[in-house]
Parts: structure tokens; C-alpha cells; sequence
């Protein structure tokens, strides 16, 4: 899974790298505009929605983070 | 008479000195500290003897800011806002073209300004915002004040690469500043979630709507745009009841679905400018929150901020469009066709502007002032200047303007104003560069260039080492030759048209 949160982050962002081992936020290294994308990008790839509530940094500002989000809803 | 817009500062202080002037997520300042504070600078500022010049504003987003801007017209002279995140190549363009007297800056920007000053004292805001105030001397340098002098110069995109800076005096702003509270009602309990950065002219409403209505500017932190909910949270309990943002984040908070969870039981006044507000976005605020004020400005930085206005009265469906309204209380609106005659009633023509709100023109750029800012064409009887904007309108059956888009290579991206030849002009620096045209498209920026061997990654880190961010391109596409027209120039039309059928491919990306 967290191959495919990469290619989604990459396609908003091509300079995106898995090697970031940071708070992405924090960092600035994604901003208000790439996170829309990236929540578009990442309901398509799968098949879910992103219940607004839960767009909140702390579920954004990592790849695990990402990852454990998407397991939370896809799982239900 | 009020020939000063520290009158208005001074009014709210005198009604309110206990109220909230300004804050952010640090803290407030009351009005009568801001009074008190703005005094301990300018009186600092006197000790350089100068008037009606520039100072350099070099904080991060802050009330402290704001307290320079006041401090620097207490001083007699014209504050220029420089945004934390501008470049440095940037920066030394704008000093160059102003030529400060000083920096004020904070700690955080010390260093940034230190390396651009090249030879302009920098002072520290902590320092001098615990100068000792001289009444007398701040009373010396008010008489000699008119309302013709300047209040600040904002920086805006310049075609040839030269960032152009707009002056706008006393009289201007005081005015737009009474337009606004009789036009939006604007009082002491208005607090302004303030969005727009200092360097934009829409501040300009935030800032003077609150200082002459004795409201209070509250900063909304950057980071919160990010996360719209957090956002409309945080506006709730600041009990924000009035925003001037750019349509670009009001859709963000609409499609990422925030009004859906937060009621905004404060919200009642919800102006926007800077770019064409989508409706369906609109229609969502709409439906969330009903009873706001919902209105559309429209104006360049160089009439103050707005000339034309639209409160929103009907239901529009998704795919209409918003006009852009009609022409501010005391200001003039002329439509000039290709002739320069006025356009017949649904004719297109060039948008230009008369009166108060008008600019003194561009600092130091007699140039482009005097090709901007002319005589009305239809008067020949004395003195009348006109602004013409750029902008093609025409005037709907309702008697409403309606805007129809520009007249030369200005666009706007998420509200900003960016001249494509500024970014060429960037592009075009490189020696091995040979030719650079830039398009806008589907709202992105593409940039096209030449050069044998030049290599993508080199003009982009060059490319972005000199522009603001909102202004990089998003292609780069790299041609062996250009098409050109007949007269040997750049043929642009033939390269849209190249880029939109796919002739002209991005090469070797990704």
C-alpha cells in the first residue's frame, strides 16, 4: 500500500521522496494546495472518502500516517 | 478634516483604547498600545530626518507588522511590505527601484535582511518599539503632512522582470476606508479573519475597514489553510464575523467538504476579489451559510484595491458567472472600445477608472506611470486621469459589468497577480537560453525555451531561485525552435494552439 500512497504523492508532487523520514507539514513540504490533490488522488486510487473530519495534519504529515489512515477506512 | 490615516488610527483609540486593534496567534494589541507602540517607532525613524521615503518591512506576518506600517507613516514616511517568503533576488530589485532608509525587521528575518541591505541600516522591531516617544517631534512631522503624501508603495509583477511599486496616498486610502464602512457596515465588532498578505492590496481593506471602524484584524495562521477544518474551528473561536479572502481558498474550504461539519454561527460578512469566484463554490458557501453577506470586488492595486463591486443578490446556478457589479460610491468607471470612445451598452472594452482611489502612480517608473495613468481621452477640457486596467468588460441588460479577461499577458493564479513576462524575463537571464515564452493554460503555467544546452533542471533551480513561488512554472518544455509570425516575433498563438492539440509535447519529463 505504501508503494501506491508514493505513486499518488509523486503524481501530485514529482518531487516527492520516500526517503523523507520527516513531519511533511512541519517541513512545508506539503502545502494547502497539494493536500487537496493529494486527498482527490488518493479517494480515486482507493476507492474511499476521506470523511472531512479526518483531514487533519496529524493523519497527513507522513507516509505511516497516510498508510494507517487508509487502512482505517478501507478496513470498515 | 481628515487628511491622515493615522486620524483614523487615533479616532478608534480615542472611542476604544482597550479594544483589540490587532492580533495574531501570539496575542493582541489594544489600540491604545498600538497608538503608543506606532509613536516609539516613528519617533525612531524621525531621528533619520527623512520624509516621504520608503521603509523597508522585513517581519514575519505579525501585529507587530502592522504597528511598523503605522510607526513608519507616524515617521512621515511610506512603509513597503516585504513578505517573509519574497527572494532575495526579488527583495534587491524592489530596494532597488525604492531605495529604503531603513529596514525594520524581526529576529527571524534579520539575517534575509542584513544580506540584501547593501548598505541600509537595518534595525531590530523589539528594540526600537521601546523608543522613548517624542509628542513634539511626532507633532512637527504631522503638520507638515498633506493628503497627497504617500501611505505605503505595495510591489506588484512587472513585465520586463522589474517588480513595479504602487504608491497610494492619505486621500486614497481614507476614502476607500469610508466606502467600505458605509457600503459593508463595517463597526467595532467587526473582527476580520485576515487571509491576504501584507504586500497584496487586498490588506489594505482588512487593515484601514478595521482601524477606521475600531474592529479588530485578527492574523489567521498560514498553517490553518491547510486543514480546513481546523481552520473554520479556530475562525469560531476567534468569533471571526468578516473575511476578504481570494476566491482560491474559499474553494479549498468548500471542496474539502469543512462547511459540511462546522456551523459558523459568526460569519456574516464573506468578501472576495482578486480572481473570478467559481459559483459553485459559491453556491456551497451559499448553502452552509446562508445568512452571511456574500460580495465580489474587483480592482488593480493601482486604484487602492477595488473600483467595482457586486453584492450578491440572486441565485446563480453552477455553471453562470458572477458580475463583477458596478462602480464604488465616488468612483468613475469608463468603458474605452478600440477607438477610445465609450462602448454602446454590451460592448467590450477597456475597464479604466477615475478618481480618489486612484495611485500616485509607480515609484520611481515615470514610464509606466504616464503610459498607465493618462488623460481621459473623452475630455479634452482639463486635467482628468484615467487608470486604464487591462481588463475587458462590458455592461449586462441589469446595468451590472461583467468581466471578460485581460488585454495583454497578465494573469492570475490563486489570486495573485503575475505578469508571464516577469517569468520570462527570469527564464531569459540564463546566457544559454536563446528565447523563453511562457503561456497560461488550464491554470497552469508553462514555460517554453530554446537553448542547446540547456538542461531542465538548470533553468528551474535558476528559475526559482529568482521568483516567488506562486510564480514557477508547472511545464517546462524545452523546443529546437520556436514558431514565429510574420514579423519574426514569437508566434504565441501558434504555440498555445501547438500545446493544446499535443503537437508540442513535454520532452523527456517524469
Amino acid at each position: 500500500m505504501r508503494e501506491r500512497i508514493m505513486r499518488v504523492l509523486q503524481s501530485v508532487n514529482p518531487k516527492f521522496d520516500k526517503h523523507w523520514d520527516v513531519d511533511f507539514l512541519e517541513e512545508g513540504l506539503i502545502d494547502s494546495f497539494e493536500i487537496m490533490n493529494i486527498i482527490m488522488e488518493l479517494e480515486q486510487e482507493f476507492a474511499v472518502e476521506i470523511d472531512p473530519e479526518l483531514i487533519l495534519p496529524e493523519n497527513f504529515c507522513s507516509l505511516e500516517a497516510m498508510e494507517t489512515l487508509i487502512g482505517q477506512i478501507a478496513g470498515k | 478634516m481628515i487628511k491622515n490615516v493615522l486620524q483614523l488610527l487615533e479616532k478608534s483609540a480615542d472611542i476604544y483604547p482597550e479594544k483589540r486593534a490587532f492580533s495574531d496567534q501570539e496575542g493582541f494589541v489594544t489600540y491604545r498600545d498600538t497608538v503608543s507602540q506606532a509613536k516609539a517607532v516613528g519617533t525612531y525613524l524621525t531621528g533619520f530626518g527623512r520624509q516621504n521615503s520608503a521603509v523597508a518591512i522585513m517581519l514575519d506576518k505579525s501585529k507587530e507588522t502592522l504597528v511598523s506600517f503605522m510607526g513608519t507613516v507616524y515617521s512621515g514616511n511610506f512603509y513597503v511590505p516585504i513578505d517573509e517568503n519574497m527572494p532575495e533576488d526579488r527583495v534587491k530589485k524592489i530596494f532597488g527601484v525604492v531605495r529604503p532608509f531603513m529596514i525594520i525587521a524581526d529576529i527571524k528575518n534579520r539575517e534575509k535582511a542584513e544580506s540584501v541591505a547593501d548598505g541600509v541600516p537595518v534595525a531590530l522591531y523589539g528594540d526600537i518599539a521601546v523608543t522613548k516617544a517624542e509628542e513634539e517631534k511626532l507633532r512637527e512631522v504631522r503638520a507638515k503632512s498633506i493628503d497627497t503624501d504617500p501611505v505605503y508603495a505595495l510591489f506588484t509583477s512587472g513585465s520586463t522582470g522589474v517588480p513595479k511599486g504602487v504608491v497610494c496616498c492619505h486621500r486614497s486610502v481614507v476614502d476607500y476606508s469610508d466606502w467600505l464602512v458605509e457600503t459593508f457596515g463595517f463597526d467595532s465588532r467587526t473582527v476580520f479573519g485576515n487571509q491576504t498578505p501584507f504586500y497584496f492590496s487586498m490588506s489594505v481593506l482588512d487593515i484601514y475597514a478595521t482601524i477606521r471602524s475600531g474592529g479588530e484584524l485578527h492574523i489567521l495562521p498560514r498553517k490553518y489553510f491547510t486543514f480546513p477544518m481546523k481552520l473554520l474551528v479556530y475562525m469560531n473561536e476567534k468569533q471571526i464575523n468578516a473575511i476578504y479572502w481570494v476566491p482560491t481558498m474559499l474553494c479549498l474550504v468548500a471542496n474539502m467538504r469543512a462547511l459540511e461539519r462546522n456551523d459558523m454561527p459568526f460569519l456574516k460578512k464573506i468578501l472576495f476579489a482578486g480572481e473570478s469566484m467559481p459559483v459553485k463554490q459559491l453556491n456551497i458557501w451559499r448553502k452552509y451559510v446562508p445568512d452571511a453577506l456574500y460580495a465580489n470586488l474587483f480592482g488593480p492595486t493601482e486604484i487602492t484595491d477595488i473600483g467595482v463591486y457586486y453584492i450578491v443578490d440572486r441565485e446563480f446556478t453552477d455553471d453562470e458567472s458572477l458580475p463583477i457589479g458596478r462602480a464604488c460610491d465616488n468612483v468613475g468607471v469608463l468603458i474605452l472600445n478600440g477607438e477610445d470612445k465609450e462602448a454602446a451598452a454590451g460592448e467590450m472594452g477597456e475597464l479604466c477608472i477615475r478618481g480618489s482611489f486612484l495611485a500616485l502612480g509607480y515609484y520611481n517608473d515615470e514610464t509606466k506611470t504616464n503610459s498607465s495613468f493618462v488623460q481621459n481621452p473623452l475630455n479634452t477640457q482639463y486635467p482628468d486621469l484615467i487608470y486604464r486596467t487591462g481588463d475587458i468588460v462590458s455592461v449586462n441588460e441589469r446595468g451590472e459589468l461583467l468581466y471578460h479577461g485581460r488585454r495583454d499577458f497578465q494573469i492570475k493564479r490563486q489570486g495573485n497577480r503575475i505578469e508571464l513576462g516577469e517569468i520570462e524575463a527570469a527564464a531569459g537571464g540564463m546566457s544559454e537560453v536563446e528565447a523563453c515564452a511562457c503561456i497560461y493554460e488550464k491554470q497552469k503555467i508553462i514555460l517554453f525555451y530554446q537553448g542547446l544546452g540547456v538542461s531542465q533542471e538548470d533553468l528551474q533551480n535558476m528559475v526559482e531561485k529568482k521568483l516567488p513561488s506562486y510564480m514557477f512554472p508547472d511545464i517546462y518544455i524545452k523546443l529546437p525552435r520556436f514558431p514565429v509570425n510574420a514579423n519574426g516575433k514569437i508566434d504565441r498563438k501558434g504555440l498555445r494552439e501547438g500545446y493544446l492539440s499535443g503537437e508540442i509535447r513535454e520532452l523527456g519529463n517524469v
